[in-house]
């Protein structure tokens, strides 16, 4: 086993410190979990760790990365990534093929592994993953969940000693999000070591042994009641509490709406309405078509039947007026911005927002403040980090007030804190600004009584599910 | 056939094409095209494309030469006209299969024309990201929409934001490929083994043997 070692790490971009004084070991063949807030420095320490950072940032960094006393930056990069696998938060960015067996391949050939073996590296590590049925499926065409097991299977595949995971989980379904954390442990007990950043920590309680705590860019062990506070999270489901619908009349309607993806039948004809000025989640396993369904809403996504809003069949409205009236919060932030910088946005959205009066600077400068996001007005919205970016983004959304707003997974790789934050905020002014609101989440823990109504998204059908009557 | 064997076959033909002055080798090769497009099964769009596409550029030099050229015009008006059909159509050999090759043809072009794997796999990376480009135009005007913001076809800021979202592509390409293990200048083993086979040589020598013969009646 080498020795991956952490010393005395500063890393800033420009003035900005980033990470500060950070030493780390990590134990041999060890279960490690990172965390800490969104945007505390978790993904950078990450990149450093796996070569990528400082080449690929722009910025400056002190003290010594080492793997085995060599420095982990000057190694190349097929040696590196035979000790070091590295998985990006956003699995989008790091698809290089059209397929995932191609993708697989790819890797496995610059790792130099024998032709022989490549095939059934592949078919292990897929398998483990439960994806092999899309073995030869179009990366662009499979949901944000299937995308990150894939990601998985391609650093399972390398077979690396030490494999740093930044939020593998995001937009994983809970069911598939426990198996997949036992997949993990069982690779660990080959011997490797294992770093993985999550706000989520359920499902960890047997797999963990050590944990590390990132709090604006300071690491440190974490203290005992840290400790158990973290892995006293239990795994299991927490319990919706919604009421079924009794409106007989909805904002948005769906009359035999069917939708495919390619071959794939994703939903059978279904009928249903969505009630004005409500709350309602949509839950669903990974791929079952719960993002596509939105893009339906906003004309984005072909679809069977008749889709109306305010009773105005949607085929017939124009995208451009459509989409004033109902907008996606798509699950991908960097795709809403329009402008450079954090104060830029904030202007945009607020010389377009449908509610003016509410949206003064001292009003904006609250919110902001709320979110943790106030002191990073210059900064250019594509530097910021993951979680900094969501936020924003859903901010942008609710200062412009849609009338509908679609949320595509709003709280995904969002720590606890934030998610609260998030959940109170969106609360607050979609109820001032008599706001429709849709959201797809996987993190419910977060919202077990925060929505009107439940739709679940399963075996290509769309019920209204609740406990309460 | 491999890609690139027929490749150079096409060149190799398409270049002496550009140095012989005569209508009937340009009919002799568009026929002969026509005839192996027979085995091809094209649909009938691409039948479509291969009339429609030559016409424009075809004509314009006919037009030109017949009416504002001197010497002997008339013939190379002809000669001129017909030679953009051949061209496009001994061409259309080789690209109208190329989607279905593309990924033996880049290996071929990796593993035996020792082309650098840093060119080809870019050249993958943009070959995938192609079918992206026109969805992510799409998404950009509607998420700006959302935001309350027209963009027209017009607007710069909406090439801003594409040009951004292709650097920021880019950059995640390269960070992909690296954290994936490739290694500029490295070598790398090869799940699938180019092979060129010898019946592929031994027909691009009788091809180009044979058109060499159908030269010898001087036909310039």
């Amino acid at each position: 086993m080498t020795d991956l070692v952490v010393d005395h790490v500063n890393f800033a971009y420009r003035e900005t410190p980033v990470l500060t004084d950070i030493s780390l070991k990590l134990r041999p063949n060890s279960f490690n979990l990172l965390v800490g807030p969104s945007g505390s420095g978790k993904s950078t320490l990450l990149k450093l760790l796996s070569g990528l950072y400082p080449t690929f940032s722009d910025g400056s960094l002190t003290g010594k990365l080492t793997l085995d006393d060599y420095d982990i930056h000057d190694i190349v990069p097929y040696q590196r990534v035979a000790h070091i696998g590295y998985l990006f938060q956003n699995p989008t960015r790091q698809f290089v093929m059209r397929t995932p067996f191609e993708e697989l391949r790819f890797s496995l050939e610059n790792l130099q592994v024998k032709p022989e073996d490549i095939e059934k590296r592949i078919t292990d590590a897929m398998e483990s993953v439960g994806m092999t049925a899309y073995m030869h499926h179009d990366l662009l065409h499979l949901s944000g969940g299937e995308k990150q097991k894939v990601a998985l299977a391609t650093v399972l595949a390398a077979d690396s000693e030490y494999l740093l995971l930044d939020e593998p989980f995001a937009n994983v379904d809970p069911i598939a999000r426990l198996q997949l954390i036992d997949v993990i442990k069982a690779y660990q007990n080959q011997g490797k070591t294992i770093l993985i950043t999550d706000h989520d920590w359920s499902g960890y309680t047997d797999a963990i042994d050590d944990i590390f705590v990132m709090d604006s860019g300071h690491l440190h062990n974490a203290l005992t009641d840290e400790r158990e506070q973290i892995l006293a999270k239990l795994p299991n489901q927490p319990a919706i509490h919604t009421s079924l619908p009794d409106e007989k009349e909805g904002i948005i309607t769906l009359d035999s709406v069917t939708l495919n993806s390619g071959a794939r039948t994703l939903l059978s004809a279904t009928t249903r309405l969505l009630p004005e000025e409500k709350r309602i989640l949509i839950t669903g396993p990974n791929g079952v078509g719960k993002s596509t369904l939105l893009s339906a809403l906003v004309k984005l996504y072909p679809y069977g039947g008749t889709i109306t809003y305010h009773k105005e069949n949607i085929a017939k409205r124009k995208i451009a007026k459509h989409v004033q009236d109902i907008a996606l919060v798509f699950q991908n932030a960097e795709q809403q911005f329009v402008a450079m910088t954090v104060q830029e946005e904030l202007t945009q959205a607020q010389t377009l927002s449908h509610f003016p009066e509410f949206w003064s600077d001292d009003a904006i400068t609250r919110v902001l403040t709320q979110l943790n996001l106030h002191g990073l007005r210059d900064h250019i919205v594509y530097q910021l980090s993951g979680g900094q970016q969501k936020k924003l983004q859903v901010l942008l959304m609710l200062i412009i007030g849609t009338q509908t707003l679609l949320f595509d997974e709003p709280l995904a790789g969002l720590d606890s804190i934030s998610q609260q934050h998030l959940l109170d905020i969106i609360a607050d002014l979609t109820t001032r600004q008599h706001q429709t609101v849709i959201m797809i989440s996987h993190q419910l823990h977060a919202v077990t009584d925060w929505f009107d109504y439940h739709l679940q998204f399963d075996n290509q059908e769309l019920n209204y599910v609740g406990d309460a009557l | 056939m491999n890609p690139l064997i027929k490749f150079a076959t096409v060149m190799v033909i398409a270049l002496e094409l550009t140095f012989i002055k005569s209508v009937t080798l340009n009919i002799i090769i568009i026929g002969v095209s026509a005839f192996l497009y027979l085995f091809l099964k094209l649909n009938w769009r691409q039948w479509l494309w291969l009339f429609i596409l030559p016409l424009l550029p075809g004509l314009g030099s006919w037009f030109s030469l017949m009416y504002f050229g001197t010497g002997d015009h008339e013939h190379m008006a002809w000669v001129m006209l017909s030679r953009v059909f051949a061209y496009l159509w001994l061409g259309g050999l080789f690209t109208l299969k190329l989607n279905d090759e593309r990924d033996i043809f880049l290996a071929t072009l990796e593993q035996k024309a020792k082309l650098s794997a840093t060119f080809v796999y870019a050249l993958v990376g943009v070959l995938n990201f192609m079918p992206a480009v026109s969805q992510e135009m799409k998404t950009i005007r509607v998420a700006s929409q959302m935001r309350g913001q027209t963009l027209h076809i017009w607007q710069p800021q909406l090439y801003f934001k594409a040009i951004l979202a292709a650097i920021r592509w880019s950059q995640n390409l390269a960070e992909g490929m690296v954290s994936h293990g490739f290694t500029e200048g490295a070598t790398r083993t090869h799940l699938q083994v180019v092979t060129i086979k010898r019946r592929d040589w031994f027909l691009l020598v009788i091809i180009l043997i044979a058109f060499q013969l159908l030269l010898l009646p001087n036909w310039y």
